[in-house]
């Protein structure tokens, strides 16, 4: 099953304040997260499910520049998953050197 | 009480290691005549074990991704606590008995090949290897996701998000995906 993927404006207002990121990384961030939650939510919810928030899973993306590992965990909502839809409602970031 | 579930990914962990464990001896013995000079043909019966072994070892990548399938589907039902944690642990251990008897294939063939027989099947073997590979990770990760209770960063933040996705006031994916594009930084 394919899911459709919502996202909230706080999610683009994060990813526009992480300092280091072009506006391609971000693109390639976005258009990773959808693909990746549009095929597997279901997977996650079961194996990642957030014990203090019903129906959301944390759901974990790292992105790799030549000089930085950026890993990203983002909070998805997945009330509507029986209905195909899941929303990603959180993200943050930690940053590492990548060498 | 453990799902049958549990029990089908213990049993497919205790068959992995019987069979990993007569591959090791198999080396093993063929490694020791080497060292005593009495290197014999290896016998058409050796090589027959050899396939089987492969042939065991890529199947078991079907069955693997079942078992997790239905994992999946029963922590749907019951995502945390004792009972999750368990099936995890079966799941893990299924999937790294995989991993060892894709090890233990590749080491008895690699005996015959000293001999001059070409290895077969060995691109599969390393596909196998690596499915069995991400599935271990994933089981293994699942189980950390919940010993660590994940806290948000910022509560208030993740708060106010899901607010605003239970109001509806989301974007789609493809408006999402024009976020970025457009104005180059």
């Amino acid at each position: 099953m394919r899911y459709h993927v919502e996202l909230v404006a706080l999610v683009r207002e994060y990813l526009e304040q992480v300092e280091g990121l072009t506006d391609d990384d971000r693109a390639a961030i976005v258009d990773g997260v959808i693909e990746e939650l549009s095929r597997d939510a279901d997977r996650f919810l079961a194996l990642r499910p957030l014990a203090h928030e019903s129906f959301c899973f944390l759901y974990d993306y790292p992105h790799l520049t030549e000089k930085t590992l950026y890993d990203f965990d983002f909070v998805v909502d997945a009330q509507h998953l029986e209905m195909g839809v899941v929303r990603v409602v959180y993200v943050e970031c930690t940053v590492k050197p990548s060498r | 009480m453990p799902l049958l579930l549990e029990d089908l990914a213990e049993e497919t962990s205790a068959s992995n290691r019987r069979l990993a464990d007569r591959l090791d001896a198999e080396v093993q013995d063929l490694a020791e005549r080497r060292s005593l000079s009495a290197r014999e043909d290896l016998s058409a019966k050796g090589l027959d074990l050899a396939h089987l072994a492969i042939d065991f070892a890529i199947s078991r990548v079907p069955q693997a991704e079942g078992l997790m399938r239905s994992a999946v589907a029963e922590l749907r039902k019951e995502p945390t606590g004792d009972s999750a944690e368990g099936l995890l642990q079966a799941m893990l251990h299924a999937f790294e008995s995989c991993q060892r008897l894709v090890r233990a294939a590749r080491s008895f063939w690699l005996c015959f090949e000293q001999s001059g027989v070409v290895p077969e099947r060995f691109d599969e073997l390393d596909r196998a290897e690596r499915r069995f590979e991400e599935l271990a990770a994933d089981a293994k990760l699942a189980l950390e996701h919940r010993a660590g209770d994940w806290r948000p960063a910022d509560p208030a933040r993740l708060a106010l998000g899901l607010q605003q996705a239970r109001e509806g006031k989301t974007v789609k994916a493809e408006e999402a995906r024009s976020w970025f594009r457009g104005a180059k930084s």
